[in-house]
């Protein structure tokens, strides 16, 4: 493409692929904190059955 | 209002707003402005190509003082119920907006290195930027140092507060002195920008940065939330241990 003295590709393409380098961290990072949360849920539950194990005894 | 129905681990991962309406709005917008911002926008006649990092520096100021107002909410209910959750919600405005702020005070000094030949100059609007980003370092630093102590909740409140105090300070310091005697340009008020590319320009770079803001803030809660319950499990299965 035909580039105009006011347009920077160059630039739009180097930023693009930052923006792009981050979304995709940030999204990784929401996983790992959904797979946390799972397995927390998990752990909570175990405590709670522990608790009233104990509780009965 | 229940704020805990909100602030726990399980919503936080699972809410439509927070995983999936808010980065894909993020993601989309800062799209669309580097889209208009380097492929859009024409050159301005003095300054040329270096005038399109204004959209990335007043954007951040933006996002900094979006991320001040989630800071002052949650540090003032928080002083009015003590309940961590708002605790949580200021520590996560302040840390992104620390990082705003930073991204503000960088990209001002290329921009005047580039525009006036100075990286720095002790002027109102800079100098009173200058100590907005000292006070949320030290609410960072404090934060890092505390983590667990049950007084610095309380402490970061206040030191919240103050920040959220020195805004209008920042915004209003540009009228201390005439136009001649500072560098800082008061760009929008003074209607500079004739060009509707240039008003498109900062008004989708504004919004985009504010959206990025807010999905930096989801995380850095949902984060603080997920640690804190993992260390209340922890404390929770020894002390069942122990007895």
């Amino acid at each position: 493409m035909e580039s105009t003295p006011d347009t920077y590709w160059d630039l739009f393409a180097a930023y693009s692929v930052l923006w792009l380098v981050i979304v995709v961290a940030c999204w990784r990072l929401m996983s790992r904190y959904r797979s946390l949360a799972e397995r927390l849920r998990l752990l909570e539950e175990r405590v709670e059955r522990g608790a009233d194990d104990l509780s009965h005894t | 209002m229940q704020i805990r129905k909100f602030v726990n681990s399980e919503f936080l991962t699972s809410s439509i707003w927070g995983t999936r309406i808010i980065p894909a709005a993020a993601a989309c917008l800062v799209m669309a402005a580097l889209v208009i911002v380097f492929l859009v926008v024409p050159n301005e006649r003095v300054m040329g190509a270096v005038q399109r990092i204004f959209y990335f520096h007043v954007g951040s100021a933006m996002a900094c003082y979006a991320m001040i107002v989630l800071l002052l909410i949650g540090s003032s209910f928080y002083l009015a119920t003590r309940e961590n959750a708002w605790d949580a919600i200021a520590e996560a405005g302040a840390f992104v907006a620390f990082v705003f702020a930073s991204i503000v005070l960088l990209t001002g000094s290329i921009w005047g290195h580039s525009a006036w030949n100075t990286w720095w100059r002790w002027e109102p609007r800079l100098v009173s930027f200058l100590i907005l980003w000292l006070l949320l370092f030290s609410y960072v630093l404090l934060r890092q140092f505390s983590s667990g102590a049950e007084r610095a909740g309380a402490f970061a409140a206040v030191l919240g507060i103050l920040i959220a105090l020195n805004v209008p300070v920042v915004i209003f310091s540009i009228k201390l002195l005439s136009h001649a005697e500072q560098l800082h340009p008061e760009v929008v008020a003074q209607r500079g920008l004739r060009d509707w590319r240039f008003i498109l320009g900062l008004v989708v770079s504004n919004v985009a940065l504010i959206a990025a803001a807010l999905w930096l803030w989801w995380l850095r809660l949902t984060g603080s939330v997920i640690e804190h319950s993992i260390r209340l499990s922890g404390l929770k299965a020894h002390s069942l241990a122990r007895s």
